[in-house]
């Protein structure tokens, strides 16, 4: 019996010890994980002022210098000056929207339901498709929840424009108990479990590990040729 | 010269070729904004050099520059882009490309780059001691091969020394009481000779072999 009992609590203990390791082992790969997809943003970010913003500049030089050099026509002054003007207004664009994309103001003042619905006008701006924003009322949120939350939606919507072939997007936030986003889309019926296998480079493995850091359950269903994905967690 | 200017970024490109039209003795007749739209034009037509950004959507530089390599063997590459000088060398070796101007470098150099680049087949915008030392490292990864079999004549030998002083064609010419058409063919033999794609690749073969020194190429 005694014997008996030893070996169980000996077992036990093996066991405990196991899940204990695997549990650190888990935490270290999300947050491995978590420190790559900033990279690859970091990355992202580094390109667009590379290409976008210094390009800008350097076109403006050029056409400085241009004007410095003393024989040029009337005609190449004014192509000069109004391509200046195209290049400061595309380099603040661009500025704006780099800026925008490592943080969005609205984020830290207003809440994630502000930062949203403002990122939705944009998106419809820009993209001329219909991104509606129907919840009003903002719930509490830690501020890293949102930043990873805002990061994931950032990253869905992404998608829906490049690949969804979408004519309209609705975003809600519900809260009973836990929190839950829901957006849906009228796109291509999306290949969820295909998508996921895809694993470097991808913009769904980013937005897997930014929900795990967060303790967020994802789930996704094609209902009524609509798309619908769910992010439920604590708040 | 005639020149064409490949480079995706719309505005920086008619900027460059406003600018480069502006230079004597030059003409842009080509602008594109990749690699492939760059060959399609050279199937019809002619250029003698191509500045070439190396970020692209389609053909990037790195592959523009394979292939007219292999098809246009006789168009100069000027790479234009933002990497640092020092990766830069690295990155001119691997391309195989004459040279290279960093689109943070004041553009009034490029005037003289790109006359350097007709008078001396090359253009760095460093010195080019600092070129060889990095070019040096750049050897030591990508274990290329020397055969030591092929030796260098000492006319050769002297087109490396002066040319690595930064002279151009006319100079070497003069200083070695010979005509500047003889001293580009002997730069052509000697390029094909050690299997180089660029000088650079020349004055590597000859310190990898012996047949020179760096303290005498500096000498």
């Amino acid at each position: 019996m005694v014997a008996l009992t030893a070996a169980f609590l000996f077992v036990a203990v093996l066991y405990k010890n196991r899940l204990t390791r695997l549990q650190r082992q888990e935490a270290e790969h999300i947050l491995k994980a978590a420190i790559e997809s900033e990279k690859r943003e970091r990355e992202r970010i580094a390109a667009d002022l590379h290409d976008g913003v210094s390009g800008d500049l350097a076109a403006i030089r050029n056409y400085l210098l241009l004007l410095e050099r003393s024989t040029f026509s009337r005609e190449l002054a004014e192509e000069a000056l109004s391509q200046i003007k195209i290049g400061v207004e595309s380099a603040l664009e661009n500025t704006r929207q780099i800026s925008y994309r490592l943080m969005p103001p609205l984020l830290r003042k207003s809440g994630l339901n502000a930062a949203l619905r403002d990122y939705f006008e944009r998106l419809s701006f820009q993209s001329g498709i219909r991104f509606i924003w129907e919840t009003s009322n903002d719930p509490q949120i830690v501020e890293d929840t949102a930043y990873e939350l805002f990061r994931v939606i950032q990253e869905l919507t992404t998608n829906m424009i490049k690949h969804g072939k979408i004519s309209e997007c609705r975003g809600t936030i519900s809260f009973n108990g836990s929190c839950e986003i829901v957006l849906q889309d009228d796109g291509l019926a999306f290949d969820f479990v295909k998508s996921q296998k895809k694993k470097n480079g991808n913009g769904l493995y980013n937005i897997a590990t930014r929900l795990k850091a967060i303790k967020a359950q994802f789930t996704f269903e094609r209902r009524d040729a609509r798309n619908f994905y769910t992010i439920r967690f604590v708040c | 010269m005639k020149i064409a200017i490949v480079d995706d970024h719309l505005l920086f490109r008619k900027s460059l070729a406003h600018l480069v039209g502006s230079f004597s003795d030059v003409e842009v007749v080509f602008d594109g904004g990749n690699g492939q739209e760059l060959l399609a034009f050279l199937r019809n037509n002619s250029i003698d050099l191509v500045l070439l950004d190396i970020e692209m959507p389609v053909l990037n530089g790195y592959q523009t520059c394979k292939i007219l390599q292999a098809e246009y063997p006789d168009v100069m590459i000027l790479i234009i882009s933002q990497l640092t000088t020092r990766e830069s060398i690295h990155e001119i070796m691997n391309l195989g490309a004459q040279g290279y101007f960093t689109k943070n470098s004041d553009p009034h150099q490029l005037e003289s780059a790109l006359k350097s680049m007709s008078e001396n087949g090359f253009y760095f915008g460093m010195e080019l001691g600092t070129v060889i030392r990095e070019a040096i490292l750049w050897e030591k990864k990508a274990a290329r091969n020397y055969s030591s079999e092929v030796a260098l004549t000492s006319r050769e030998l002297e087109i490396i020394r002066l040319g690595s002083r930064g002279l151009g064609i006319v100079e070497i010419a003069d200083l070695l009481h010979i005509s500047p058409r003889t001293v580009e063919t002997q730069r052509n033999r000697l390029m094909s000779k050690t299997n180089s794609r660029n000088f650079i690749g020349a004055v590597l073969f000859a310190l990898k072999t012996r047949q020179l020194t760096l303290e005498k190429l500096e000498d």
